[in-house]
C-alpha cells in the first residue's frame, strides 16, 4: 500500500478515538435526579415568621410569555407576601433541571429592561442569614413612576453565581466530574421609592425565609452548605 | 520536498480519500444531529444550515485545488499541530456542550487536513469557507444580550418616531410599541444581534462571490453592512407595526411575520448591492479623473 493510504487510516482512527472519547467523556447524570426531587411549592412556606402569602386574583397571563417560561424552566414559583406592617416583597424563584448552554437562567437585569423598565443601577453585595452570607445583586430598577427595587441571585448546582461567565466556569467544573447541574434564579422585590428602606426589608425578607427551609433546602436554594 | 506523484485527488473514486470521509463522519455527526435536534430549531439560529450549504457549495467550487499535492514538510508539521488541536477542541467542546469549540474545532480539523494533504496553497484559496464556518457559531449569550437590548430599543424609537412623523397613533414604552388598540413587543429575532449577523455572512458572501480587488471597497462595504442590517430592520419592524395597524393582529402575526424576515433580507441585498454599484462609480470616476489629469500633464 502507498504512504497516503497509511497517513489516512491513522488520520481516521484519530478522529473516530476522538469522537469515542467525547461521547465517554460527557456528563450523564443530572443532579437534580440525586436525592429528593425539589418542589419550590412545598419547600417555600407559606407563612414564615412575619410574613404571611397573599392570594393574588385574576392575574394577567401573557400566553407568549408563559411559552417561554415553560421552554426555559422546569418550575416557576411566583407569590406576593405581606408582612404585619403592611409591607409586601414579591418573591419568585424559576428552577430550571438542566443548566447546559441554551437552558441557563435569565439575569433581570437583561429581562426588565426588555419590558420596559429602566435599570437605574446594579450593585453588588451581600445578603446576611444567620447561616451565611449570600451573594446578591441588588437592582434599582424603574416603570415610569413606578420604582422597583431588585434583590436576586442566582445558582446553578450548589453555587451561587452571578454573572453568565460565573454560570458557565461552574457548570463546566460539574461537567468535568460526569454531573448535569440544575439551577434557579431567585428574586424578590418591592414597590418603593425609598429603595435604602426596600433593600432592608428585601434582606429581612431574605433572612427569615432561609431561617424556616431546612438544611438541604439552604444549600438548593441559595447555596449555603452551613449547617449549624 | 514536494510529493506530487500520489494520487490525492479529492474524490469519492478515490478509495484512499475514504478513510477521512468516514473519520469526518464519525466526528461530526453527532456535532449535527445535536445542532438539528437542539440549536438549529431556535428562530434565531435558522441560518445554521444555509451557512452549511453555502460552505460545502464554496469548497465544491474551489475542487480544482483539491486535486494536487503541494505539501512541504513545514505544511506537513503544522497541518498536524493544527489537526491534533482541532481534535483536542473537538473533545473539549462536544462533551461539555460548549457549542462554540464544538463547531469552532471543524475549522482547525479541516485547516489541519488540508495543510497535511494539500499545502499551503490549497489553504489559502480555502479561507474564506472557512472563516465563514464562523457564522455558524452562536455567539455567547453575554455578548448578544448586551447588544440586542440596545438594537431593539434603537429600532423601536426609530419606528416610534418615523410613524409618528406620519400622525400614526403611535406610543412606546421601552421595546413595546402601542398603535391604535394594538401592542407590539419587539422581539429579540425581529431587531436583534443574529439578524445582523446573518445580514454580515450574506453580505461578506456577496463580496466573496463577486470577487472585488480593492481592498477599501471591501471594508467600506463590510462596515456598512452593520447601518444597512439596522436600516432593514427598522424597515421591517415598520411594516409590521403598518399591516398591523391596517389588518389587524392575525395577520401581523401570521404568514405575513415570516415573510417580513424575507423582506428584510431581500431589503438588505438590495441596500448593499445599491452601495456596491455607488462605490464602484465612486471609485470608477476618480480613476478617470485620476487619468484625465495625466494624460493632461503628459
Amino acid at each position: 500500500m502507498k504512504k497516503n493510504v497509511y497517513r489516512n487510516l491513522i488520520i481516521a482512527l484519530l478522529m473516530i478515538a476522538a469522537s469515542g472519547i467525547a461521547m465517554a467523556l460527557r456528563p450523564t447524570q443530572l443532579l437534580a435526579e440525586i436525592g429528593p426531587s425539589l418542589s419550590l411549592d412545598e419547600v417555600v412556606p407559606r407563612a414564615f415568621g412575619d410574613w404571611q402569602e397573599l392570594k393574588q386574583a385574576g392575574q394577567i397571563v401573557n400566553p407568549q410569555r408563559q411559552q417561554t417560561l415553560d421552554k426555559f424552566y422546569a418550575q416557576v414559583l411566583s407569590r406576593l407576601y405581606v408582612n404585619s406592617n403592611g409591607e409586601s416583597i414579591m418573591l419568585s424563584i424559576a428552577y430550571g433541571k438542566d443548566q447546559s448552554d441554551e437552558k441557563q437562567v435569565h439575569y433581570p437585569e437583561v429581562c426588565y429592561p426588555a419590558q420596559g423598565f429602566k435599570v437605574l443601577s446594579i450593585e453588588q453585595g451581600s445578603a446576611k442569614t444567620d447561616f451565611g452570607d449570600i451573594r446578591v445583586k441588588r437592582l434599582l430598577t424603574e416603570l415610569g413612576v413606578r420604582k422597583e427595587p431588585i434583590t436576586y441571585w442566582a445558582t446553578v448546582g450548589e453555587k451561587v453565581v452571578l454573572s453568565g461567565y460565573e454560570a458557565k466556569k461552574v457548570q463546566l467544573s460539574y461537567g468535568f466530574s460526569g454531573y448535569i447541574p440544575d439551577g434557579l434564579i431567585f428574586r424578590v422585590s418591592s414597590v418603593d421609592k425609598d429603595a435604602k428602606n426596600a433593600f432592608n426589608l428585601q434582606q429581612t425578607f431574605i433572612s427569615d425565609l432561609i431561617k424556616n427551609i431546612s438544611p438541604i433546602d439552604r444549600l438548593r436554594l441559595a447555596g449555603i452548605h452551613n449547617k449549624n | 520536498m514536494f510529493f506530487n506523484a500520489r494520487n490525492e485527488q479529492f474524490s469519492l473514486k478515490n478509495i484512499a480519500i475514504w478513510p477521512l470521509v468516514l473519520g469526518f463522519l464519525a466526528l461530526y455527526i453527532p456535532t449535527y444531529l445535536n445542532l438539528v435536534n437542539g440549536l438549529w430549531t431556535l428562530e434565531d439560529q435558522g441560518h445554521g444550515p444555509l451557512i452549511v450549504m453555502v460552505v460545502i457549495y464554496l469548497f465544491w467550487q474551489n475542487r480544482e485545488h483539491f486535486k494536487q499535492p503541494q505539501t512541504s514538510l513545514t505544511s506537513i508539521t503544522i497541518g498536524w499541530v493544527i489537526f491534533v488541536l482541532g481534535l483536542l477542541c473537538y473533545i473539549l467542546g462536544r462533551s461539555q456542550e460548549i457549542y462554540i469549540i464544538d463547531i469552532l474545532s471543524q475549522v482547525l480539523v479541516l485547516a489541519g487536513l488540508i495543510l497535511i494533504i494539500y499545502g499551503f496553497p490549497a489553504l489559502k484559496k480555502s479561507w474564506f469557507p472557512l472563516f465563514f464556518l464562523v457564522f455558524m457559531v452562536p455567539l455567547p449569550s453575554v455578548i448578544v444580550d448586551a447588544i440586542t437590548l440596545p438594537m431593539k430599543v434603537a429600532v423601536s424609537i426609530v419606528t416610534e418616531n418615523v410613524l409618528y412623523f406620519f400622525n400614526y397613533p403611535i406610543a412606546r414604552e421601552g421595546v413595546i410599541l402601542h398603535i391604535g388598540q394594538y401592542q407590539l413587543l419587539v422581539a429579540d429575532a425581529c431587531a436583534g444581534m443574529h439578524t445582523l449577523i446573518s445580514l454580515e455572512a450574506l453580505g461578506l458572501l456577496y463580496l466573496n462571490l463577486v470577487k472585488h480587488d480593492s481592498a477599501i471597497r471591501n471594508i467600506t462595504l463590510a462596515l456598512f453592512i452593520i447601518p444597512i442590517s439596522f436600516t432593514a430592520n427598522v424597515i421591517r419592524v415598520i411594516s409590521l407595526t403598518l399591516i398591523t395597524y391596517y389588518f389587524g393582529d392575525e395577520v401581523g402575526q401570521g404568514f405575513v411575520h415570516g415573510f417580513a424576515g424575507m423582506l428584510l433580507f431581500i431589503v438588505a441585498l438590495v441596500l448593499i448591492i445599491s452601495l456596491d454599484t455607488m462605490i464602484q462609480w465612486f471609485v470608477n470616476s476618480r480613476e478617470n479623473a485620476a487619468k484625465t489629469i495625466k494624460i493632461a500633464n503628459s
